[in-house]
């Protein structure tokens, strides 16, 4: 549905994109994850083609967003960032508007404007000034304009950033049911948000893509060598560190330095596919040491996150 | 062409559904009256019944003054608005092009300018009731301002785009079309050699030709080539967003 | 790669934006090349009539030089003293477009030449007048010499030629270029018939020109700075005289084919008034170049010199004033001229030079009465104040209006290109002959145009003292009988001789307010004040082209006209009165302003009389008329009386002209009578009206009567300027009626129809002050409130609709 090819983009010397690649198949729900100024939104904006990258190629459903961009436009629904609404209009007013300037014929426009309030739940609301909805409201306004011309496509920049708690999941349960039959990109600074509606994620960082797929696989992923840690006593540290290093399955083992005072802390890293946690345990029996503790660290994606978007 | 067609009509909206619109234009009507029935000829230093004469000409004279001070007023959001709000985004992932943009907001300035000058229309018929008014004159005058306005709305959305500041739009546009509405009257000023052109680009003349009565396809064509102008400089303003 | 993008991008900017500027540019240019235009005012004010293009059609090989000063001064000078400078800005254009405009219509009959080198001096070369910008070169002596440029038309067809300068208003080029050219056609067309006439003028034209050049040659001025540095210098004199001397015999050879041509010219006297002219001209050439040689041939050295110095230049002065004659010879065929009958005490704008009292016998006369020494003097100075005064008037009111006015007296035969008569305010009788002529001139398809003078009204009218007669007690209404009523009765148009007042829409009398000194009453300042009698009519037949342009009429002191149309004519009036005017002749009316819609405090009221119905006060006759002399005999032709009084016999009265008896016509078409019913205040001033019953033997002898006539000719006089300040504020207004008379008059009805279409009067409908207050609140208040709550309710709605907006 959406290929992205070594997309770059430059202001004046600073590089906000730097050659990312992704494709996103229909009807998936893709995240965008990354820290602020991290180039998602540049991303949003040029795939929108609200501007122009510097370099790669865009296609929406085969169109080149520079060549055909109006034919891009269509496809895409897009709620931006700051989520920019005409204030002064009724908010049945501004749909129609939306409507209208996105072709949705004339004997249908009634028929849409009222899915897409049903969709957002903004019903009750339509013949209200849109300036005087609360944050959540605007934000479903938006939401419902993106929908208006029942897009294929839907872009969502930051949708529940300002929002308070209840604000979001309202917001992110409607993401989800929006998900059912269309493909939408995302983009967030909240991993949780991706977590809650996403069924894959892109992380970018400084401008570059730095890890794509579902949560499972990122997950995996992380986890392909496993770190095991353990706490002895009385033994001698080296010792223990050539024993345990010489486990089937080990790679390496470290002495790491231990908060209790007759304690060795030693730190194993193991082959992914190998549980080396029973190998270490007989080791320990047989060499009568005494185990304060074995724990098989698990990364999560939160860690990733925070390790993937480190500042390098 | 409908989304041209609804991107006039939300700027129509923006104009009559809250009453600024109707203050402005009643205000316009009001000092519209006082100068025509009420005042002392700035030509003849005459009434207008002291004149006895059935014509709008004094009308005709002060309105593309006032023009100036309106019509920027009117244009200077149209995209500067949309800048600083953040809601052109809207308009450019919408599937209209620039020029789309550029046209429908155009168009809809001029909705109200039309609405402006029709609200005018009692004096006309006032005067008309009076006297015997000479219809051709008046279609003509009315066609002149109708150009004259275009050619206005096309200078303030031109200054709109080029800044998200509506003062700042509102000053260049009113400098810009007082600019060519009186640069006949510079042209003493500025070297005689340029005196031709200057004269020909000058809002004023071509507009006292149509006033006359006269539909002449140069006065015509001149506006509508200017408004044209303006309004590709315009679109490309808005492109200029593609240059990063 | 960013940057190079960002360049590409305001790069491509750039050129979308000069290419379209250029396109712009390109098309308007195109544009200005094939442009059409459409009119869409009431009478097509601003392209061509229908007139225009016929007048341009009929001259099939009309030559147009358009000369065209650029650059132009940015404004000009108004001609007019105290109007404003006129900007020239698009001027050119638009000169150059209504060129076109006519030569679109007439298609390859026309050929416009656009003069581009020298423009100038060319114009100047075709006598176009130039006019004078602010810049200028200073000259050595430090004064200016002004730039000068020309914008302006030249209009060749055939032999004839029309100019049109000082093409400085572009609301009337239209009606100025069609004037020309209908006259060139009919310049060209007589010019066929009067080869011959025009042949001896050029032969008298070339030989005084060529007599001219040859002496300017022989003694060229080294300096023009004047005279006065010549009689300095001695030496230069001196070879003047020397040259003149040297080449006499030449010059006289060159110059010796005068006299023929002008006893050739002389042959044809009679025919033509401007070849007698030219031919008087060249004769008073010859003979003071006789005079000069005279002069230079003298032994006394001072005779001489002063012959070299002063003599040529009073002969040159003269042959060149020939230029000017001859160019009204070449214009004089097919010349429509008006003539205005001098009979029966009318108003008659010719001034009569000779004076009352012979200079010869002044001296005689005042040796044998002394009070005549200071008289006679007086005498001569009022004399010369009223020819200074009708000059004026002869001028301003109808040369620099382009009419062509002659004198006529209805005793002469009216000469052939006289197509028009103008009656003008007569007071007295004319004669049985006089009215004969008259009628014989309409029936033969002339046009008569007469403004009556009913009544004679004396306001604050001077007594012989001297003393202005400030009771309005004294004041004077008198009827004035003339029996040019008795005529135009004949073609359905009578003067009631009732005075017309409106007591609603009238104009103003001018009333001078006097002090009181010792030394008797001395006018302080006129003060006008709304008066009834100086009726301003707007009911104005606007579907003639004679009165459509014109807002109103003012007509002083206006007579009521009855219309009884004869069968086969029709009669129509031009200008009625409203509803509510009133008619008096009663010559009790109190005259005071403001006193003669009231009664009168003392005496009888004035009888005021209604109008049954909006009644004429200008009219017009066309059609078959009948004559007034139908089953008479025509009346005899007076003797030819050597009065003194009378005016002076023209050339044209010479024996050699064949007075033809014309056969007499009892009816007549073609012919047209317009009657105004007010003379517009133009109160007769001449001679004759001033010095009534002045006969040179009640002075011969020592008669001290005559200081009492005297005191009553300075009243008469007086009274004359009193009476034509009262009203003569009127006669702005008049103006273009007066002019679309005369012209309609010589049968220029395209004139007319252009002349009205310039400026098209559209007057407001009569309503009093309050409802001008209510109109004004009307528009200020009413209108733009109508619309502000037409806003509101619109808003309103839409507040109560989205409220129960649902879906």
């Amino acid at each position: 549905m959406i290929e992205v090819r070594d997309l770059t983009k430059s202001y004046d010397d600073f590089k906000a994109l730097k050659g990312i690649s992704f494709t996103v198949q229909r009807g998936e729900i893709v995240g965008f994850l990354g820290p602020n100024g991290a180039g998602k939104t540049t991303t949003m904006k040029i795939l929108t083609s609200y501007m122009p990258q510097s370099s790669g190629t865009v296609t929406v459903d085969g169109h080149d967003i520079n060549d055909a961009p109006l034919k891009v436009r269509e496809l895409i629904g897009y709620l931006p960032e700051a989520n920019p609404l005409y204030t002064d209009m009724l908010v049945y007013d501004y749909l129609r508007h939306v409507a209208t300037v996105r072709g949705v014929p004339k004997d249908k426009l009634k028929e849409r404007i009222k899915a897409a309030c049903e969709m957002c739940g903004i019903l009750p609301r339509v013949g209200q000034r849109i300036g005087t909805l609360s944050k959540g409201f605007k934000q479903r306004v938006g939401l419902a304009a993106a929908l208006i011309h029942d897009p294929d496509i839907l872009i969502l920049d930051e949708p529940t950033s300002g929002l308070d708690p209840n604000q979001i999941v309202e917001i992110r349960n409607l993401i989800k049911r929006l998900g059912e039959n269309r493909t939408i990109i995302l983009s967030t600074h909240n991993l949780p948000e991706v977590m809650a509606t996403c069924n894959r994620m892109l992380i970018v960082h400084n401008g570059q893509l730095v890890a794509d797929g579902t949560a499972a696989e990122l997950e995996k992923r992380e986890s392909a060598s496993q770190r095991l840690r353990v706490l002895l006593r009385g033994v001698d540290p080296e010792a223990a560190r050539a024993a345990l290093a010489a486990v089937a399955g080990v790679e390496t083992a470290h002495v790491r330095p231990s908060a209790e005072p007759d304690a060795v802390r030693l730190e194993v890293i193991a082959r992914e596919d190998a549980d080396v946690r029973a190998a270490v345990y007989r080791l320990v029996v047989d060499r009568g040491w005494e185990l304060l503790g074995l724990e098989r660290e698990v990364l999560d994606l939160e860690g990733l996150f925070r390790k993937l978007t480190r500042e390098m | 062409m409908r989304n041209v067609g609804a991107l006039a009509r939300r700027e129509m909206g923006f104009y009559f559904n809250s009453p600024v619109a109707y203050i402005t234009i009643t205000l316009f009507l009001v000092v519209c009256g006082v100068y025509l029935f009420s005042m002392d000829d700035i030509h003849t230093g005459r009434s207008f019944f002291e004149d006895n004469e059935a014509s709008l000409r004094k009308l005709f004279d002060v309105i593309p003054v006032i023009f100036i001070l309106i019509i920027p007023a009117i244009t200077m959001r149209l995209l500067a608005e949309e800048k600083r709000s953040g809601t052109i985004e809207l308009l450019f992932t919408m599937p209209v092009t620039d020029t789309h943009i550029a046209v429908g907001k155009f168009l809809g300035g001029l909705a109200f300018l039309a609405i402006t000058l029709l609200a005018t229309l009692p004096l006309p018929i006032i005067v008309g009731g009076l006297g015997n008014l000479d219809v051709g004159a008046l279609v003509g005058g009315y066609l002149g301002l109708l150009l004259l306005g275009s050619a206005y709305l096309a200078i303030g959305l031109m200054a709109s785009s080029w800044t998200d500041n509506q003062i700042v739009a509102y000053l260049l546009a009113a400098l810009i079309c007082a600019f060519f509405y009186a640069v006949s009257g510079m042209v003493s000023v500025v070297w005689a050699g340029a005196k031709d052109a200057l004269a020909a680009l000058s809002f004023e003349g071509h507009f006292a030709n149509i006033t006359r009565g006269v539909i002449d396809t140069r006065d015509v064509l001149f506006y509508l080539t200017f408004v044209v102008v303006a309004l590709v400089i315009t679109v490309q303003s808005l492109q200029a967003r593609n240059w990063k | 790669m960013a940057r190079t993008k960002k360049l590409a991008g305001a790069g491509n900017t750039a050129l979308v934006i000069s290419l379209t500027l250029v396109v712009a540019v390109l098309v308007n240019i195109l544009g200005g090349q094939l442009y059409g235009r459409v009119d869409l005012t009431e009478y097509g004010t601003n392209l061509l009539s229908d007139a225009s293009k016929q007048a341009v059609r009929d001259l099939d090989g009309l030559e147009i030089r358009v000369y065209i000063s650029d650059p132009m001064p940015d404004e000009i000078p108004s001609p007019q003293p105290g109007r404003p400078p006129i900007e020239t800005l698009g001027l050119g254009q638009k000169l150059k477009d209504k060129i076109e405009e006519y030569k679109a219509v007439a298609g390859s009959g026309v050929t416009v030449t656009y003069v581009s080198e020298h423009v100038v001096d060319e114009g100047k070369k075709a006598r176009l007048k130039p006019f004078k910008g602010k810049g200028g070169t200073f000259t050595e002596g430090g004064g200016i010499v002004r730039d000068e440029y020309v914008l302006g038309v030249t209009f060749n067809y055939k032999n004839a030629m029309e100019v049109y300068d000082l093409a400085l208003f572009p609301e009337v080029y239209e009606f100025e270029m069609t004037k020309r050219l209908l006259r060139l056609k009919d310049k060209a067309e007589h010019a066929i018939t009067m080869k011959d006439v025009l042949r001896a003028g050029e032969a008298v034209n070339d030989a005084v020109k060529r007599c001219v050049t040859a002496l300017e040659a022989a003694a060229p001025d080294k300096d023009d700075a004047g005279g006065a540095m010549m009689l300095l210098n001695p030496e230069d004199t001196k070879a003047k005289v020397g040259a003149y001397t040297g080449q006499k015999d030449a010059i006289s050879a060159t110059c010796s084919a005068i006299p023929e041509a002008v006893t050739a010219a002389e042959a044809h006297k009679g025919k033509n008034e401007q070849l007698d002219r030219v031919a008087l001209v060249a004769d008073a050439f010859a003979k003071n170049l006789d005079q000069f040689w005279e002069q230079i041939g003298s032994t006394d050295a001072n005779t001489a010199t002063s012959a070299a110095v002063n003599g040529v230049k009073r002969v040159l002065a003269i042959g060149h004033a020939m230029d000017g004659e001859y160019q009204d010879l070449v214009d004089s065929p097919g010349r429509r001229r008006i003539g205005f009958v001098c009979d029966a005490q009318t108003f008659c704008p010719f001034p009569d030079n000779k004076p009352l009292v012979p200079k010869e016998i002044e001296g005689a006369l005042t040796q044998k009465n002394p009070i005549l020494q200071q008289m006679l003097p007086a005498m001569g100075q009022m004399q010369q104040q009223i020819a200074g005064l009708l000059a004026q008037i002869n001028q301003g009111l109808f040369r620099a209006r382009g009419f062509d006015i002659v004198q006529i007296d209805l005793d002469d035969e009216i000469p052939d290109d006289v197509q028009s008569l103008v009656v003008f305010g007569p007071k007295g009788n004319f004669t049985d002959y006089q009215l004969y002529q008259l009628d014989q001139f309409v029936l033969g398809g002339g046009s008569l145009v007469v403004f009556l003078n009913p009544w004679n009204v004396q306001i604050q009218g001077y007594n012989t003292r001297g003393e202005p007669q400030l009771d309005p007690k004294t004041w004077k209404l008198t009827p004035n009988t003339s029996n040019i009523g008795a005529l135009l009765t004949t073609w359905g148009i009578t003067p009631t001789g009732a005075l017309v007042m409106e007591p609603d829409k009238h104009g103003d009398i001018a009333l001078m307010t006097y002090l009181q000194t010792n030394q008797g009453y001395v006018p302080f300042q006129a003060q006008q004040f709304p008066y009834p009698l100086v009726p301003t009519f707007d009911d104005l037949d606007r579907e003639d082209p004679l009165v459509r342009a014109t807002s109103t009429v003012t007509l002083p002191f206006t007579t009521a006209l009855t219309l009884a149309p004869k069968a086969g004519e029709t009669v129509t009036a031009l200008v009625k009165t409203s509803k509510s005017a009133l008619t008096t002749t009663d010559t009790a009316l109190p005259l005071e302003p403001g006193a003669q819609l009231v009664a009168p405090k003392t005496g009888p009221a004035a009888k005021l009389d209604p109008v049954a119905a909006p009644t004429a006060v200008v009219a017009v006759a066309s059609g078959t008329l009948p004559s007034h002399f139908a089953g008479k005999d025509a009346p005899v032709a007076p003797e030819k009386k050597a009065d003194p009084m009378s005016p002076e016999p023209k050339q044209d009265d010479d024996a050699v002209k064949d007075v033809v008896a014309h056969p007499k016509r009892d009816s007549g078409a073609g012919g047209r009578v317009l009657v105004v019913g007010s003379n517009l205040g133009l109160e007769p001033l001449s001679r004759d009206a001033i010095f009534a019953g002045f006969d040179l033997a009640s002075i011969s002898g020592d008669n001290f009567d005559f200081i009492e006539q005297f005191r009553q000719y300075q009243a008469n006089f007086q009274n004359w300027s009193n009476q034509v300040q009262q009203v003569q504020h009127t006669l702005g207004e008049n103006l273009q009626f007066l002019s679309n008379a005369l012209d309609w008059s010589i049968q220029r009805d395209a004139l007319v129809e252009l002349r009205a279409k310039q400026i098209i009067a559209r007057p407001l409908a009569t309503s009093a002050d309050g409802d001008h207050g209510m109109l004004q609140a009307a528009a200020v208040l009413v209108a733009p409130l109508l619309f502000l709550l037409g806003g509101l309710a619109y808003l309103l709605r839409r507040r109560s609709r989205q409220r129960r907006l649902t879906l």
